[in-house]
């Protein structure tokens, strides 16, 4: 009886890879799947959960995001909406994929989805050698290589004669 | 020279890039007390790249295997595959290389890019979508593209087959393979211009969404299909004919949503009939040229109401007495819906109907449907007016009028801003219009 009670106000600590703890909600942890499946398994709240691959700063703006759709109802998805696209507006390559990544360790759909589709809003249209910055992708082709790769698959990329 | 200015372009972008990177240090650096912004981009795993390349235009996502070679397969395993015309293929021109121009692929080129990008996928695909102008010298290549879907266990299909030219017979558009209709993977599917004539058993056990746009159905094939849909929740019917009769018996299907029903030459002054009991909510927009009746509609509790009524010309001398037997039709079957909206259109119309009524035979009228009157005065609950036309209109401020004498329980009248009144007329009206008596003592009305 007393543990229902203890559970409404449950709080878990979360750590990040540079070892700052975040104290939070357990209904807001539990937009996080990865979360979620951890407290079904009787991992006990009293411990630290540490998150070896996620920096404070993307951590702070996952659980920021995790509480605001925790705690907005259902009925209010217009203004969550507008808070998902101000959530990522302005937001540099390298924190967007930061939130991805960790929208996708911690499997928390909305988030992934959101930001995934701002990375794939920003390179498309993009002239190929721009997309290889954006994603650091070094060109280890050779200039042969290269060449005959879109040889085979002019299809693709000039249309068929 | 055009060398020697790409050169130069590339030296700005890295001096640039550099700036940037370096500043975006600082700042991290400062915030907190670590050596160096992790660069994450690199660590993205490859099922996290496809998320993002499923995100693209399919063409965008297909070229992306000349970026690196460990991104030259990564497009083969998209799981979903979207081929929406218009496909645009990259034009380079040499003296401007910022910009890139786009050419949009004909047909032909369409057709063979799917053939080669289904050719290469590599696995399982979940969503598979086609759009593009059909002809019939395509038939066989549609037929190869669903059975790759079919094989690949796709769950959502999609096929909408514009007719390339306007004066495509009916008889030419492409028939759905007869392998789609027994599936028990299919979650969602949406058909439009094609023929869906079933020779057998229709199976689809999966069903959760249905959507059939411009294709003749007759009763029959609507019986089939419904019965081989056991979980359909979501119905979709838009520009459909061929059928005087829709009888939704299935206790699944929650929700339809009629759009576009005009007449054809045949069809002139058919009417509709609509028979779904546990029907929740429906939605009916667009064109309306067939009156429509809702036969059993009991469990009804949520119904959208925005069509535009259409007739053919020669039929327009009866509009007013047509109208009237739409518009009373609708009435008398709504009688359990408790959220009811109604577009610009429908309420201009229930207006004419309104206004002749409240010229001749209100009362009468209204106490010979008696049903429909019960409905209103004991039900009603909540009316949104969606139009701006209303504030300059007394026979519209009479229904108004009408509804808010009579409707005994209405809680919230909500009427929205109309923006192409003049201001004064607008107050001018709602004011009028606030001061009418309410038979509800909980009757708000909200002007927003």
């Amino acid at each position: 009886m007393a543990s229902s009670i203890e559970n409404n106000n449950e709080k878990l600590t979360l750590k990040s890879s540079d070892g700052e703890e975040f104290l939070v909600e357990k209904h807001v942890a539990l937009q996080s799947t990865l979360l979620q499946n951890m407290l079904d398994s009787d991992c006990s709240s009293a411990d630290v959960i540490p998150l070896p691959k996620i920096d404070a700063r993307t951590l702070a703006l996952v659980l920021g995001y995790c509480k605001k759709h925790a705690d907005a109802s259902s009925s209010k998805q217009g203004e969550l909406n507008s808070f998902d696209s101000e959530f990522l507006k302005d937001m540099d390559m390298g924190a967007l994929f930061n939130l991805v990544l960790a929208a996708n360790f911690m499997e928390i759909k909305g988030l992934l989805d959101i930001a995934a589709q701002k990375i794939a809003d920003t390179i498309k249209d993009k002239p190929h050698q721009e997309v290889r910055e954006i994603f650091h992708v070094e060109n280890d082709y050779t200039p042969e290589e290269e060449a005959a790769v879109r040889e085979e698959n002019r299809w693709a990329f000039e249309g068929f004669p | 020279m055009k060398k020697r200015s790409s050169g130069r372009n590339r030296v700005l972008s890295e001096t640039q890039t550099n700036r940037t990177m370096s500043r975006k240090r600082k700042v991290i650096t400062t915030s907190y007390s670590e050596p160096a912004a992790v660069d994450r981009i690199g660590e993205c795993p490859d099922s996290l790249l496809v998320h993002i390349l499923s995100l693209l235009p399919i063409e965008d996502a297909v070229r992306t295997q000349v970026l690196s070679k460990r991104w030259q397969l990564l497009w083969t395993f998209l799981p979903s595959l979207l081929f929406r015309s218009p496909l645009r293929y990259p034009v380079f021109n040499d003296d401007d290389s910022d910009d890139e121009d786009f050419r949009v692929a004909s047909s032909d080129e369409f057709a063979a890019f799917v053939d080669k990008t289904l050719m290469f996928s590599n696995s399982k695909v979940e969503k598979f979508e086609v759009g593009f102008e059909y002809e019939p010298r395509f038939a066989s290549r549609v037929d190869s593209w669903t059975r790759f879907a079919a094989g690949k266990g796709v769950e959502e299909l999609c096929l909408q087959l514009r007719p390339a030219a306007f004066n495509l017979h009916e008889d030419e558009h492409c028939e759905l393979p007869q392998l789609l209709y027994d599936n028990s993977k299919f979650k969602e599917l949406l058909f439009s211009c094609c023929r869906v004539i079933p020779k057998g058993n229709v199976a689809w056990y999966s069903l959760k969404k249905l959507s059939i746009g411009y294709v003749n159905l007759s009763e029959d094939v609507i019986e089939t299909i419904l019965a081989g849909s056991p979980v359909l929740e979501i119905l979709e019917l838009h520009h459909c004919e061929g059928f005087s009769c829709l009888s939704v018996t299935n206790s699944c299907v929650k929700k339809l949503i009629l759009r576009d029903f005009l007449c054809n030459g045949d069809e002139i002054g058919s009417g509709l009939e609509i028979s779904a009991p546990y029907l929740l909510s429906l939605e009916m927009s667009g064109g309306l040229g067939r009156s429509c009746r809702f036969m059993n509609v009991s469990s009804l509790a949520d119904v959208v109401f925005n069509c535009q009524f259409v007739f053919a010309e020669q039929d327009r001398a009866n509009d007013t007495g047509r109208i009237q037997d739409m518009v009373g039709g609708l009435l008398a079957s709504l009688v359990h819906v408790k959220n009811l909206t109604l577009g610009a259109w429908a309420i201009e119309h229930f207006e004419i109907e309104l206004a002749e009524l409240c010229r001749y035979n209100e009362e009468q009228y209204w106490t010979a449907q008696k049903w429909t009157y019960n409905c209103m005065t004991l039900h009603l609950k909540n009316v949104m007016i969606a139009g701006s036309w209303w504030c300059c209109d007394s026979n519209f401020l009479a229904f108004i009028q009408l509804l808010l004498r009579n409707a005994r329980v209405l809680q919230k009248m909500v009427i929205t801003n109309p923006n192409d009144y003049r201001l004064e007329d607008y107050f001018q009206a709602a004011q009028e219009l606030l001061s009418f008596p309410r038979s509800s003592p909980d009757a708000v009305v909200i002007f927003c």
